[in-house]
């Protein structure tokens, strides 16, 4: 006999309310792990796809400080160095015709004053003299450096009054001095 | 059982017969097939994306890297898809294939020096974690800052041209 009646009809409520309490839960907790099992699935086919790579080389190049405009130096006096090459005093003129500064340099060789020497800004000036080149020996007509024992001063000349004024009585104060005879006594 | 579940049951078993029978006269029917003959098909290849003419674009007005972050020149890249569908290129997808100088001896002193940031990408003057390049749609890539030369660098890498190498990978859709 099928169980009819408010009381079982009642019964079967409650044991639907407790189903819905005690088993729902699982339910839902298995429905979302399955959307999240299939939502992965599709992030795992949307982030797959073919690829291909291209590779590009592109060139480039480093700065040279010395791109910068070049300045003029002006040598103003030239010795010999310590190393035996020339040493010229050069004024430097980032404006042409506007000295700034004098700074000895080595360079490669005097061939006349004043001597355009080409320097980059900023940097020492060094110019090395081009293999095979001789020693260079300073200009004479650049003003010689006090302090160089090659600025031969046997190089200048007697004063030229003193050498047109009489040749013949006007021995140097050293010829004087050391040949000065002294009157011999006449027996 | 009642009387309406015994209905039910004999419905039931009613259909049951009825299908049974049904398969067996379709089973006793004349069959023919028809063959479609051989259809071909084949895959698409992904073509490379076409490259223009890349450069280095150096920072403000300087026409060459100087030593020092600030001076980090940019990439650019212009980039074409040949291809009959839209290809996507991610930022994380550029990368540095190669950078080093031309010259051997200046690269062996200077080759650490010169280093390949990471690059933030932009296109369009916008920047893009990734891009879409429709088919047959030309866009231009600019890396970011990508080339540098530390400020550590002596003279002997003083006006050293180099190159950097870079790869770019597309995907689709």
């Amino acid at each position: 006999m099928p169980e009819t009646g408010p009381a079982n009809a009642y019964k079967r409520l409650v044991e639907s309310r407790v189903w819905q309490e005690q088993r729902m839960p699982a339910v839902v907790l298995a429905a979302t792990g399955l959307m999240a099992i299939v939502g992965m699935g599709s992030v795992a086919v949307a982030a797959s796809g073919w690829t291909t790579t291209t590779e590009v080389s592109v060139d480039g190049v480093t700065m040279t400080p010395s791109a910068a405009a070049p300045q003029i130096g002006v040598a103003v006096q030239t010795t010999i160095g310590p190393d035996g090459r020339p040493v010229a005093t050069v004024m430097l003129s980032p404006v042409p015709g506007t000295p700034q500064a004098v700074t000895p340099v080595p360079v490669a060789s005097i061939s006349g004053t004043p001597v355009p020497v080409a320097f980059i800004s900023g940097t020492p000036i060094v110019i090395l003299p081009a293999p095979g080149t001789p020693a260079p020996v300073p200009s004479p007509v650049l003003a010689p450096v006090s302090e160089t024992p090659t600025a031969a001063p046997s190089v200048s000349p007697p004063p030229p009054v003193e050498t047109t004024a009489s040749p013949a009585e006007s021995p140097s104060p050293v010829t004087e001095a050391t040949s000065a005879p002294v009157p011999t006594p006449v027996p | 059982m009642g009387s309406t579940d015994k209905r039910m049951v004999l419905v039931a078993a009613g259909l049951a017969v009825s299908a049974v029978l049904t398969g067996g006269i379709a089973y006793a029917a004349f069959n023919t097939t028809v063959s479609s003959g051989s259809i071909t098909g084949s895959a698409q290849s992904l073509r490379p994306l076409e490259v223009g003419t890349p450069a280095t674009d150096y920072a403000g007005e300087e026409t060459g890297l100087w030593p020092g972050d600030k001076h980090a020149a940019d990439i650019v890249i212009p980039v074409r898809n040949d291809n009959e569908i839209a290809v996507q290129v991610s930022n994380n997808s550029i990368t540095n294939a190669e950078l080093r100088f031309a010259d051997d001896g200046v690269q062996d002193a200077c080759g650490r020096f010169l280093i390949a940031d990471v690059p933030v990408s932009i296109t369009d003057g916008a920047e893009f974690d990734s891009v879409v390049i429709p088919a047959g749609a030309d866009r231009t890539i600019r890396l970011i800052g990508a080339v540098a030369l530390s400020g550590d660098a002596g003279d002997r890498c003083q006006g050293a041209p180099f190159t950097s190498s870079w790869k770019v990978k597309a995907t689709t859709l």
